[in-house]
């Protein structure tokens, strides 16, 4: 089979050499066979991904995972293609190390919505699709077998030699005394033309000449016959399962089910995209039983520390294959990466990250005269003005912003919790020299911890600056177990450092916070466009995910948000309407939450919610955190108003209701507005 | 090579279109709100004038014209024999013109291909430009979701299991989702997009780029590779695609061709016919992405009219 052509190299020689961007290619599919050779990266421990996904198994896999998980690449790798190149290199033994000939298959490229109504009946499409797969499939096999045989040096077809048996395998003669691999091209024409033609003359004339599965296993056999692929493995790796509709995916069950020695299956698939396990029999393939699943986005979020190493080791190998970084330097790469982007100094007291506010002086502080109007408004404990001055200025930290920025949020909870203002400040002052000082006991401390980031945030923003989301190790985070993502931040942020004319990748010159902000967010717009699946649930996915990101943002950054780091949310869906159940799930299939499998007690009742985090890489959209750590419990009402389109009307109030709690002058539960909403 | 510039197109006026109209046998037309097609058809002074109400427009009972046919179900095959059973079997006897400016692209293409490739029945197509577009640039023709991307009916053809160098032609047209969806569901395909140059207007070719741009993650590392053709002349369409796949054919191999015609319905028509004339029992076909709804009215204004006047060839 011939690998894809030149034009990819066309491509990348059109772009001037030095503008030439290493991640312009993101997806696998847009590779030629050398590139995905080039371009592959095994997992850091532990046998590789070999030892969790292994094409020479007898078990069928499905290979779940999010757009972007690196499933394609991965089969690709795995493919008679790749294989092809390697006995090039290697000499024709390699095929029987590797012990497998992998069939490469996208179920794309069968155009299978074609095999359904124009008058005729569902049966009849799916005796016909059956018949179409098996002889697709055999082809494929047949032309794998040659690939790889003459990739060993070899002149003559392989496959012919198999014609005779391949040919006994029609119940009905052929006239044919062609090779097999023609036969069947011309049977697959003949159904084509038939298919084709239906749409027209409204009849379908089609004649079955084999019995399901018989054509595809019976050519296993006959190629497991013959010396140069004794003991191998024939792989079927059928790649985008999803494409296929739930009929269609009944039959492959069929054949996993009973399928032969010497052929193993990899089903790759988009999360949620096997509709069915069930086979044309009735019975149902079980999980342990009959197929074993890995999905591969939540294996890289549970192995966090081998997923960074991989994207480094990923990111390395990129760099050396585009000619930016010479060879020899590609093993100490990954643990330089850093070095790229700019990032500003962390310190204890934040000065570098707030270098952004230059005046020290009570009036010059943002978020002191925010306070300082806010008491004087609303006078709690009847606080004179001489009290309010004086809390003021307890406050205020000349030397850090950041420390003064949590001493106003503590003080804003003091207030909350209706405790004596002017305590408080003080208390919070001495605190505060304390943690000034290098003390980390205090409560001051503890919060500084947890809410470090989030103080940043709010001063970001009431400075009219721009949320940072920088350096190397957050673009990893950022992609959260799908490498694509990662790839698409990095092309998006050396597109911007090319056009604000910057170094790339040069020793000592770091690609730019502007670029690096610019290229995360166009890549987030990317990942809210881009992800889902076609059909109405991404509509309804992207819209109730801009509604929850505009929640949680309202809640980040109001006077007193009541949990760090909020970008994930807890729910109970037994209370929930059918509607806002289904654009969760489709949320979470098309990748923009994060669900949890342990769920999460809620805090005032016993019962078990799900958790849900919204995915890393939209958190720049609404200027939230990609970090983990606090939980907003949803009440049913606002999870409906934010997941069920026809009851969105309500999120307005809701939130209101919500943010009562959370700003100025934080009306408590008893004193807010009853607001029935009647969203449930 | 076949050179389909030979066939003639012209000009035409409203008052231009009451004289020469009158030698139609049967005139056909999209029934939506828009002055271009209604005006149109007032003009028309044919032997036999069908109004066709197509479902995706979403109009009542009441809404459509009286004696139109109006179509019960979904697909573009049952809705050419639903037409034919509605018009009578000798609709296709003496000259037909069809006016393309309102039809849905999935329908047109398959009465083209069904015409020209199987009837072998040349045909009068009329197509009108608006003053203005209802939002300019902005302006959306398709409502909802893309429910599916799949061949057009009777344009399957016969794809081969060698994929490796298969290629995606699109016409480009304004809807980004439209083109990032049918570039998604090629992901294997090398894409090359057609766009029109000349433009029906002076600032829709920029506009259609910058509005592919924003799926350039679909077209991939190829979102640059593009060709031309003027978006109101269907046979330069038919005679650059012809051109541009043979060069596909000669210097990088080509497995399975896949043709999506997203752009203007001259364009359309110009991709319907290449592959009616040349590629129907080849590993082609056209692939469309099917959203739930259109717009029925999304121009304002006639301008001119185009005549073009469709002939069979001989492949």
């Amino acid at each position: 089979m011939a690998s894809s052509v030149a034009s990819r190299n066309t491509m990348a020689a059109s772009t001037a050499e030095e503008l030439t961007n290493p991640f312009e290619v993101t997806k696998a599919t847009d590779f030629d066979d050398s590139q995905i050779a080039a371009t592959w990266v095994d997992l850091p421990r532990g046998g590789g991904f070999r030892s969790l996904i292994d094409p020479r198994s007898p078990v069928a896999k499905f290979v779940l995972g999010g757009k972007g998980s690196g499933r394609t690449h991965l089969m690709r790798y795995y493919s008679s293609s790749l294989q092809a190149l390697r006995i090039r290199e290697r000499g024709f033994d390699t095929l029987l190390k590797e012990g497998y000939a992998g069939i490469y298959v996208n179920c794309g490229t069968l155009n299978a919505e074609r095999f359904c109504g124009k008058g005729q009946s569902d049966d009849k499409w799916n005796a016909i699709f059956a018949y179409y797969f098996d002889l697709w499939l055999a082809s494929r096999m047949l032309m794998a077998a040659d690939e790889l045989w003459t990739a060993g040096g070899n002149t003559d077809h392989i496959s012919d030699r198999v014609s005779p048996d391949i040919l006994s395998l029609f119940d009905v003669s052929s006239q044919s005394f062609g090779s097999a691999l023609s036969h069947l091209r011309d049977i697959l024409r003949e159904l084509d033309f038939a298919v084709n033609d239906v749409a027209m003359t409204r009849e379908l004339r089609v004649t079955i000449r084999s019995s399901p599965g018989r054509v595809l296993f019976g050519t296993t056999e006959g190629l497991s016959r013959l010396s140069a692929f004794n003991g191998l493995r024939f792989a079927l790796l059928l790649d985008e399962f999803e494409i296929l509709s739930e009929a269609q995916q009944r039959y492959v069950n069929t054949l996993i089910r009973e399928k032969r020695p010497r052929v193993g299956f990899l089903v790759g698939a988009r999360s949620f995209g096997v509709k069915t396990f069930s086979t044309l029999g009735g019975e149902i393939n079980k999980e342990g039983s009959e197929f074993e699943t890995i999905v591969l986005d939540s294996l890289h979020l549970r192995k966090s520390g081998d997923y960074n190493r991989f994207c480094r080791s990923l990111v390395a190998r990129r760099l050396v294959e585009a000619g930016l970084v010479p060879p020899e330097e590609e093993k100490n790469l990954p643990d330089t990466l850093n070095t790229y982007f700019f990032e500003p100094l962390r310190t204890r007291l934040g000065g570098p990250e707030t270098a952004f506010i230059s005046d020290s002086s009570i009036d010059g502080r943002k978020s002191l005269t925010e306070l300082r109007s806010q008491l004087q408004e609303h006078r709690p404990q009847s606080l004179t003005d001489g009290d309010i001055h004086n809390i003021v200025r307890l406050l205020h930290r000349p030397e850090s912003p950041l420390v003064e920025k949590l001493a106003v949020y503590l003080i804003y909870r003091a207030w909350h919790q209706q405790e004596n203002l002017t305590e408080a400040a003080a208390r919070i002052h001495q605190e505060a020299e304390d943690f000034v000082a290098g003390g980390t006991k205090s409560l001051f401390a503890l919060t500084m911890g947890h809410f470090r980031d989030d103080m940043l945030a709010q001063l970001l923003r009431k400075h009219r600056q721009k949320q940072r989301y920088l350096g190397f190790s957050k673009f990893v985070e950022l992609s959260a177990g799908l490498p694509r993502g990662l790839i698409v931040v990095l092309k998006q942020t050396f597109r911007w450092a090319v056009f604000n004319g910057e170094s790339r990748f040069a020793s000592g010159h770091a690609i730019s916070e502007d670029s690096q902000r610019a290229g995360v967010r166009d890549a987030a717009s990317w990942f809210l466009q881009d992800l889902p699946g076609i059909g109405p649930n991404g509509a309804h996915a992207q819209r109730a995910t801009e509604r929850l990101g505009s929640f949680l943002r309202a809640l980040r950054f109001s006077d007193k948000p009541s949990e760090s780091s909020l970008c994930t949310v807890s729910l109970d869906r037994s209370t929930l309407s059918e509607n806002a159940q289904s654009v969760i799930d489709s949320c979470v299939e098309f990748s923009f939450l994060l669900r949890t499998i342990s769920g999460h007690k809620g805090r005032n009742t016993r019962t078990r919610k799900q958790k849900l985090q919204l995915h890393p890489m939209l958190c720049p959209l609404w200027d939230l955190p990609t970090s983990r750590r606090g939980v907003v419990e949803l009440s049913a009402e606002e999870a409906v108003a934010i997941f069920d389109e026809t009851k969105a009307h309500g999120l307005d109030a809701v939130r209101r209701v919500r943010l009562r709690r959370m700003n100025v002058p934080f009306r408590l539960a008893a004193d807010s507005e009853n607001v029935s909403l009647n969203l449930l | 090579m076949i050179d389909y510039s030979i066939c003639a197109r012209s000009e035409v006026s409203l008052d231009g279109l009451r004289s020469i109209s009158e030698k139609w046998d049967i005139f056909l037309s999209a029934y939506n709100k828009s002055d271009r097609v209604q005006r149109v058809f007032d003009a028309v002074a044919a032997r036999r004038k069908v109004w066709l109400v197509q479902q995706e427009y979403g109009f009542d009972k009441t809404d459509a014209p009286d004696g139109a046919f109006k179509c019960s179900v979904g697909s573009e095959a049952e809705f050419w024999h639903e037409f034919v059973a509605f018009a009578g079997s000798d609709w296709m006897d003496g000259t037909i013109c069809v006016d393309i400016t309102g039809f849905m692209r999935p329908e047109l293409v398959f009465l083209v291909v069904w015409l020209l490739g199987v009837k072998k029945k040349p045909f009068i197509a009329l197509y009108t430009d608006p003053t203005h577009y209802a939002n300019q640039e902005n302006t959306v023709f398709s409502k909802g979701p893309v429910i599916v991307v799949r061949q057009i009916a009777g344009c399957e053809g016969t794809h081969i299991p060698d994929t490796g160098a298969d290629c995606l032609f699109i016409g480009m047209g304004y809807d980004d989702e439209l083109v990032r969806r049918v570039a998604e569901s090629k992901e294997d395909a090398r894409k090359i997009q057609m766009y029109g140059l000349p433009s029906l207007a002076a600032d829709m070719y920029q506009e259609s780029v910058l509005r592919s741009f924003k799926a350039s993650e679909a077209l991939g590392p190829w979102w640059e590779e593009r060709c031309f053709a003027p978006a109101n002349d269907p046979f330069a369409t038919a005679n650059v695609l012809q051109e541009r796949v043979q060069q596909e054919e000669s210097g990088n191999r080509l497995t399975n061709l896949y043709l999506s015609p997203l752009g203007t319905k001259p364009q359309v028509l110009g991709f319907a016919l290449y592959f009616a004339t040349e590629r129907r029992r080849t590993p082609s076909s056209i692939i469309f992405p099917f959203t739930s709804g259109y717009e029925q009215e999304t121009s304002k204004g006639v301008a001119r009219s185009w005549v073009y006047n469709v002939e069979c060839f001989a492949a």
